[in-house]
């Protein structure tokens, strides 16, 4: 298979700083990913290495299928990219602007350029210059910069940053329609976690400079899913009794003790009920679900549910 | 390379700044004529010369230039210019050369009020002191109220295109320090400090400045580049001081392509 972007043992040093370790990711075409790490982790290293804005230490890039510094340098016209912040010439009005990277990119359809304003809201900035834009504006001329030349990879980094809440659903619609329909591959970094749940098909965990996860929407949405959580100081006993008594296995045991039962989310009252009908001492009961920041921390073993998802 | 061309003539249309330059570079070549026919008609007495050799083209081009170097060539670094560029598949070779040639062609904006000053001073018949080096005030000294041919129009261009290569020569300096920096302030700086002391170790008169000389004398910093550029200067007078603009600025962007080829972009 061909992938959109390829990384292999990918490293990146500043210095005595690791900023990347050996970091293998595989992008498929028509896919969004998600970027996910803390400050520092690594997300925008691993994009200005991807976009020529910086060289690996070691390791190597393939885009298209094509790696080595030429055919890099060629494929990346295929890519639009927005890493950081927007680039914005601020003496110039946004279609003014999107004309300077238009010609700096050799794309000739001037008509290009309404539609892309359309697209991201900017339609009717009008003559207003870009150093009087808000930091959503700009945010959304960063947008369609990166859009110029109808790219088949796009990275964007933060591109949520500064923009309202009805911007941010603008963005994420652009962004699930340009990769349904014209089978765009989007990598984006934010620490909008619940955004980019809405927006994402596949995650890619970063932390430390080393990919801890990847994982697809689906197996995420398996280890979020709804459970009651029982706890409870006899876990053999009350394995036996989920199972014996309420007849299921669909359950899991917690390095802590307590139980996740992901059956009888409707018949709570019966649950606690059996359980205390086979003498058990419950010490807690609660219903949960995990929230993909509560996994992420999980995953980057920032402290909650340590080991719930390891493995 | 070209696209980068078109990109940047497309912000410098827009340039509020480039209009400013113009301007000030337009102010000083017509005060250059004034305050040379001032000194010329003893209403200025020679002890403002000193101040007046600022307005003059050597000073106000190797100031006005290093000032466009440093919003032009920086500026792009910061409104990500260059990292489009670059993201985008645009070879950094490329960018340098795109970038120098667009850099080339403010600083010909930057002369030409001085050559239209020169022409203009043809048809002014009046006494014109030269107070400073400066090709521009000494064609006008020289040949002011002279009939003006086609031959010495041809001239006058061909005088002005050398001295353009030379300026662009000295002003090269600027883009790998635009591409070490990438901020204005250092640009402008050490552009401006290179270009005055390389003027000031020309006029010293003992052993170790002679040396100095002969050094600066195989680069665009040597005055006589200038100065020997006349309507009476041989061929090869020409020859010299275009070949030393360009060999200079050739190797400036190579060495800006060398620096720039693996550079992070921040």
């Amino acid at each position: 298979m061909n992938y959109v972007l390829e990384t292999e043992n990918l490293t990146k040093d500043f210095g005595s700083f690791r900023a990347l370790d050996r970091v293998s990711v595989k992008l498929e075409p028509g896919k969004i990913y998600g970027l996910i790490g803390r400050n520092g982790a690594g997300k925008t290293t691993l994009m200005r290495l991807a976009t020529g804005l910086s060289f690996p230490s070691e390791g190597s890039i393939s885009l298209f299928g094509r790696g080595g510094e030429k055919a890099l340098q060629e494929e990346r016209k295929r890519i639009g990219c927005m890493i950081e912040y927007p680039g914005i010439i601020g003496n110039m009005n946004a279609k003014e602007n999107l004309r300077v990277r238009r010609v700096l990119k050799g794309i000739p359809n001037e008509e290009n350029e309404d539609e892309l304003l359309k697209l991201v809201g900017l339609s009717k900035a009008g003559k207003k210059k870009a150093k009087d834009f808000s930091l959503g504006m700009k945010q959304r001329l960063g947008i369609a910069d990166a859009l110029i030349g109808s790219p088949e990879l796009l990275i964007l980094d933060e591109p949520v940053n500064g923009l309202d809440p009805l911007g941010v659903v603008e963005i994420r619609r652009l962004l699930i329609k340009l990769c349904r329909e014209n089978h765009i591959t989007i990598l984006i970094s934010s620490h909008n976690l619940p955004e980019l749940y809405q927006t994402v098909t596949d995650y890619i965990i970063i932390h430390e400079g080393k990919v801890v996860k990847t994982l697809n929407q689906e197996e995420l949405d398996e280890k979020c899913k709804r459970h009651i959580r029982i706890r409870c100081a006899e876990t053999s006993r009350l394995a036996a009794v989920l199972e014996e008594s309420l007849h299921t296995s669909n359950y899991k045991v917690m390095p802590d003790g307590s139980a996740k039962l992901y059956d009888c989310l409707e018949r709570q009252e019966q649950v606690v009920e059996t359980l205390y009908q086979n003498g058990l001492t419950v010490k807690g009961f609660s219903v949960e679900g995990d929230s993909l920041e509560n996994y992420f921390i999980s995953v980057i073993g920032g402290g909650q549910n340590d080991e719930c998802f390891k493995g | 390379m070209m696209n980068v061309l078109r990109a940047d003539m497309l912000k410098l249309k827009k340039s509020l700044a480039l209009k400013v330059i113009f301007l000030i570079s337009g102010a000083g070549a017509v005060l250059m004529l004034i305050v040379a026919r001032l000194f010329g008609n003893g209403t200025l007495g020679m002890n403002a010369a000193g101040n007046a050799s600022f307005l003059a083209d050597p000073q106000m081009v190797a100031l006005l230039g290093t000032v466009a170097a440093g919003m032009f060539l920086c500026g792009d670094f910061e409104n990500k210019t260059v990292h489009d560029a670059v993201s985008g598949g645009i070879g950094r070779s490329q960018l340098v050369l795109g970038k120098a040639l667009s850099y080339f062609l403010i600083l010909f904006l930057l002369i030409l009020p001085y050559f239209a000053v020169t022409i203009t001073a043809f048809f002014i018949d009046s006494q014109y002191q030269l107070y400073i080096p400066s090709v521009f005030l000494t064609l006008i000294c020289r040949e002011s109220g002279n009939a003006l041919t086609l031959y010495s129009v041809l001239k006058i261009l061909g005088i002005t295109a050398a001295v353009c290569v030379v300026y662009a020569g000295q002003l090269s300096i600027c883009l790998p320090l635009a591409f070490i920096f990438r901020r204005p302030v250092p640009v402008i700086g050490i552009g401006y400090l290179v270009s005055m002391t390389c003027g000031m170790l020309q006029a010293g008169g003992n052993k170790v400045f002679k040396v100095f000389e002969k050094m600066i004398s195989m680069t665009p910093f040597h005055f006589k580049n200038l100065t020997r550029l006349s309507m009476d200067a041989e061929p090869e007078m020409f020859l010299k001081s275009v070949g030393t603009g360009v060999g200079f600025t050739v190797l400036m962007i190579l060495a800006a392509m060398l620096i720039f080829r693996r550079a992070e972009i921040k």
